[in-house]
């Protein structure tokens, strides 16, 4: 790992313009360097490799802020006559940086002439000015590519359009705009994409560095539906059982206090899997006043929850009566089809009504999770995964998520949790292997009612 | 569904050690999140490979590794006496069921014999076979049976606190799901595939050794119905290679069964009794080979998927490759109610303004008895050298410097301005405009740029004016 990158970038521009956020978000490192909105917050040269295929192929470098452009070009140009402007970038580097006036502004010309190219980071609610032409004047005579970056672009006062056209007309026509707050995988790529225009020997690998991102973060994202979904199913099967004596409000509180954990577990385990603070977010109190019997028959979604179960249990039954008919050679006329059909039903109308009234008989009450809990608990994580694909690491705000609507994300994902609730009556956490039949398909329905990255 | 092409070849690992993974998984999703041991971390990085790869080479590493696998190896060992024991007791009772099937004569009737050694055994594989569709629904039951039994069998015995005991977990993932399912399903093939060797062997050793009267008679089937049935049945032992023609040496209505009977037999209880068992038992343990090879590879479960930064970093920290030299400028003692004690009043008449920054052709803000004089930009070197001159020729003259609010303070802005204070006598101020803006951006950033500002100014040395606080924020 201690290899030299195979590029180099440095991250230059004015100070306070999110060049350390950029570096954050990029490296989805949210703990690189320290972030403020005041002047000079950086004040030495660090550096992250992007490492493909295991070996570090992209190395991003922060640098000090340039404040004091002008006075420099000032100093250059009273500096004896160089041959071309790169000399004398290197004239001034070798002397002692007007008595240490310019220090940080030499840190950013010696680690831009130690790279392959630089990203100019840009505040575009800053308007477009003249000293950042002397910014530009100077960078350019350092003699490598560079790459504007307009950030801030998802505020409402940036004006990209301005920059823009101001940059083509200052030479910059390769540009990207980023938002190191507001994610945009979109946006990402185009910046992996213009580096790659101005650094033609490298596309190559900038490209496969991309791709190697983009199946990463997918294979992310399908981890956090997996942890929501193992989540969802968990608590749908939670059945806290006590004595007839206890007051049905202990096990209220009993119930509700285990899901609260279970929730807080996923909260937590999807923070980490998108490399954010697990204080980013932290769920509001569960408004879980009342557990009930899911399966109470006059309950809409228990009916529904009932039939699909019914009839697949039905449907099984059915299967197993036609393998019959079958072996007898028809002999006989589909009979035991209808038997197998009604024998399954059956089991299943047993399990479901039958079983509350067998625990009563032996003395046991029993509480189950609320439909409305568990769609509540489905829209607030899918919102959270949401709002975590468009956070990026430089946002030092907890994710603010508007309140969720009742109901849940998608009727798709609301049966798929139902059903899965009496397969996983009882728990799943000591049989890891029962995952793939009650949490896949719950899964696959939480990545589909969260959407593209 | 993996990040590296390469996740997805599987590499021969032994199921102790995917046992293992798929154990330490439960533990630390159960535990909320991954133990910490850089230890074992580094030895994972160092082994290399694909993901699966040094996620098991984490877990053996772990402090507690040694105790898991002595525990992994317990339940295996366990599982592999009980499957011993089952086997050997079906084969016994195979044995016993061909010798008392024989011994109900004389003579001994071979529909009977077939009956009791292959009929049972064809019947329950039929049954199995049928349950196969329903055998996702009742295979979690049967893994919580094996729970329950295990509880009251370890919890009995040793009085081990269930909950965290390391072999219940292991059994659990052994007899859950897809594992479960084939687990259970090749533990009986095995049984009844005993079974029917046991008697085979039995009948092969006991109709070598002894003279039995064999007869293919029954009470209610005419011969000629025996007859029809041996020829329909008779495709297995004739592909076995046994004499299937001249069965039926019959002698006044009697149908007695010489060699070529016990023969056909023989090759009947292979054929229709070892083989099927054989063949689905093969079945059922590739499927299970299958299933439990995905143990420690089910690489989206949170309790794998978190370690992926971990075992395969996707970045590295460089470090500080160019470290400041100096300390930051401590800011300058402003005591903020001194300093309004303090304040300076606006100048009046004639004024020298500069815009701090290319503001274009903006008109500056009214302040009374204030004419406003020069108001070039001063962003650019050659600006400023003009505007130092400006301020040098009127020495007595006030100078206000006016800067947009949201424009970050800077040490160019401090340096020009220091500049300017020593090049005059009279009082330089700072200006701020364009509030509204800042005020946008919230409370707490507002409040934040207007004491840099005020720093900056009282670095520069500038006649103290206090910023004015937006309405509501002070
Ligand atoms: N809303 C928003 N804030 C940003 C963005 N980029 C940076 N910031 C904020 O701008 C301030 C300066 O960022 P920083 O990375 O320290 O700038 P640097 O001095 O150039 O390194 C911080 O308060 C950041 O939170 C962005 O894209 N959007
Ligand atoms: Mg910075």
């Amino acid at each position: 790992m201690t290899a030299e990158a195979k590029v180099q970038i440095a991250v230059v521009g004015h100070t306070n313009t999110g060049k350390t956020s950029l570096l954050r978000t990029l490296t989805r490192e949210s703990g690189f360097g320290v972030v403020s909105a005041r002047s000079a917050s950086t004040r030495d040269v660090s550096g992250v490799a992007l490492i493909c295929d295991g070996t570090p192929a992209l190395a991003l470098f922060d640098t000090p802020g340039l404040e004091d452009a002008s006075g420099l070009a000032e100093a250059l140009d009273a500096q004896p006559e160089a041959a071309d402007p790169v000399a004398g970038i290197e004239q001034f580097l070798a002397g002692d940086h007007g008595q240490g006036r310019w220090e940080q502004e030499a840190k950013v010309l010696r680690q831009l002439r130690r790279s392959d190219a630089a990203l100019y980071v840009i505040d575009a609610r800053e308007p477009v000015q003249t000293k950042h032409r002397d910014e530009l004047r100077l960078l350019g005579a350092c003699g490598r590519p560079l790459v504007p970056v307009l950030n801030f672009v998802a505020s409402d006062e940036a004006d990209p359009e301005r920059w823009r056209s101001q940059l083509a007309r200052m030479g910059l026509h390769v540009q990207a705009s980023f938002d190191t707050v507001v994610y945009d995988a979109a946006a990402e790529r185009a910046l992996f994409d213009k580096l790659g225009v101005v650094l033609d020997a490298h596309r190559g690998l900038l490209q496969r560095l991309m791709q190697s991102r983009e199946a990463e973060r997918e294979a992310v994202t399908l981890a956090a539906c997996r942890a929501v979904a193992t989540m969802l199913v968990e608590v749908a099967g939670q059945r806290h059982q006590a004595p007839l004596h206890v007051p049905q409000a202990d096990i209220t509180e009993a119930l509700r206090r285990s899901i609260a954990a279970a929730e807080q577990r996923c909260v937590d385990a999807v923070l980490a899997l998108f490399q954010f603070d697990l204080q980013a977010y932290q769920p509001p109190e569960l408004p879980l006043t009342e557990g009930r019997w899911t399966l109470d028959p006059l309950d809409p979604e228990a009916l529904r929850s009932f039939g699909i179960r019914a009839g697949s249990a039905a449907a099984t039954g059915g299967a197993a009566g036609v393998a019959v008919d079958a072996a007898v050679g028809g002999m006989s006329l589909g009979a035991a089809t209808v038997l197998g059909a009604g024998l399954g039903a059956a089991w299943s109308g047993a399990q479901t009504f039958g079983r509350p009234w067998l625990d009563r008989l032996r003395g046991h009450q029993q509480q189950v999770a609320d439909p409305a809990i568990l769609a509540l608990l489905a829209t607030r994580q899918v919102a959270l995964l949401r709002a975590l694909l468009r956070r990026g690491h430089a946002a030092d705000t907890p994710v603010q998520m508007t309140p969720t609507a009742q109901g849940w994300p998608s009727a798709p994902l609301r049966d798929a949790v139902l059903r899965a609730r009496h397969r996983s009556a009882g728990g799943l956490a000591a049989t890891g292997a029962e995952h793939d039949t009650a949490v896949s398909p719950v899964a696959h329905q939480v990545r589909v009612a969260v959407g593209a990255t | 569904m993996t990040g590296a092409g390469t996740d997805d070849t599987p590499c021969p690992s032994r199921l102790a050690d995917r046992l293992l993974a798929a154990l330490v998984c439960v533990r630390e999703e159960a535990a909320g999140h991954p133990a910490d041991v850089p230890a074992a971390d580094a030895a994972a990085r160092q082994t290399g490979g694909d993901f699966a790869r040094r996620i098991r080479a984490r877990a053996a590493a772990l402090p507690d590794a040694p105790a898991l696998r002595k525990a992994i190896q317990q339940v295996l060992g366990r599982g592999l006496g009980l499957l011993l024991l089952v086997v050997a007791l079906a084969g016994f009772s195979g044995a016993f069921a061909a010798a008392a099937a024989l011994d109900a004569g004389p003579p001994a009737s071979l529909p009977l014999v077939l009956l009791l050694l292959v009929g049972s055994n064809l019947l329950m594989l039929l049954v199995w076979l049928l349950g196969v569709p329903l055998s996702r629904r009742v295979t979690p039951s049967l893994g919580r049976c094996a729970m329950t039994l295990w509880q009251r069998f370890a919890g009995g015995r040793a009085g081990i606190d269930a909950g965290d005991d390391p072999r219940r977990t292991v059994l659990g993932i052994l007899v859950g799901g897809a594992s479960g399912r084939w687990l259970a399903a090749s533990l009986g093939h095995a049984a009844w595939l005993s079974f029917a060797l046991g008697a085979w062997l039995s009948l092969l050793i006991l109709l070598s050794v002894r003279a039995y009267a064999l007869s293919w008679d029954t009470t209610l089937l005419a011969p000629a119905t025996v007859a029809a049935w041996v020829h329909g049945l008779s495709f297995g032992p004739a592909a076995l290679g046994a004499p299937v023609d001249h069965l039926f040496a019959g002698t006044a209505g009697q149908t007695v069964a010489g060699q070529a009977g016990a023969q056909w037999l023989l090759a009947a209880a292979l054929a229709y009794g070892v083989l099927p068992r054989l063949l689905a038992l093969l079945c059922c343990g590739g499927l299970w080979w299958r299933a439990q090879a995905r143990f420690g590879r089910d690489l989206q479960r949170s309790g794998y998927a978190r370690l992926r930064r971990r075992l395969m970093p996707d970045r590295v920290l460089l470090g500080v490759t160019d470290a400041a030299l100096a300390p930051p400028p401590a800011a300058p003692p402003s005591p903020p109610e001194a300093a309004t004690a303090h304040a300076v009043p606006w100048p009046s008449g004639p004024v020298l303004g500069l815009w701090l920054d290319d503001a274009g052709d903006r008109r500056p803000p009214a302040l009374p008895n204030v004419h406003w004089h020069g108001l070039g930009a001063t962003d650019t070197a050659a600006a400023r050298t003009a505007a130092r001159a400006a301020v040098a020729a009127h020495p007595q003259r006030p100078v206000l410097v006016l800067a947009r609010a949201t424009m970050s303070p800077d040490r160019g802005a401090e340096r020009f301005m220091a500049q300017l204070r020593s090049l005059t006598a009279a009082p330089v101020q700072l200006v701020l405009i364009d509030m509204d803006r800042l005020v946008a951006r919230g409370p707490a950033p507002c409040r934040q740029r207007l004491a840099d500002w005020q720093t900056l100014a009282l670095r520069a040395g500038l006649e103290h004016r206090p910023l004015q606080w937006p309405e509501g924020l002070a």
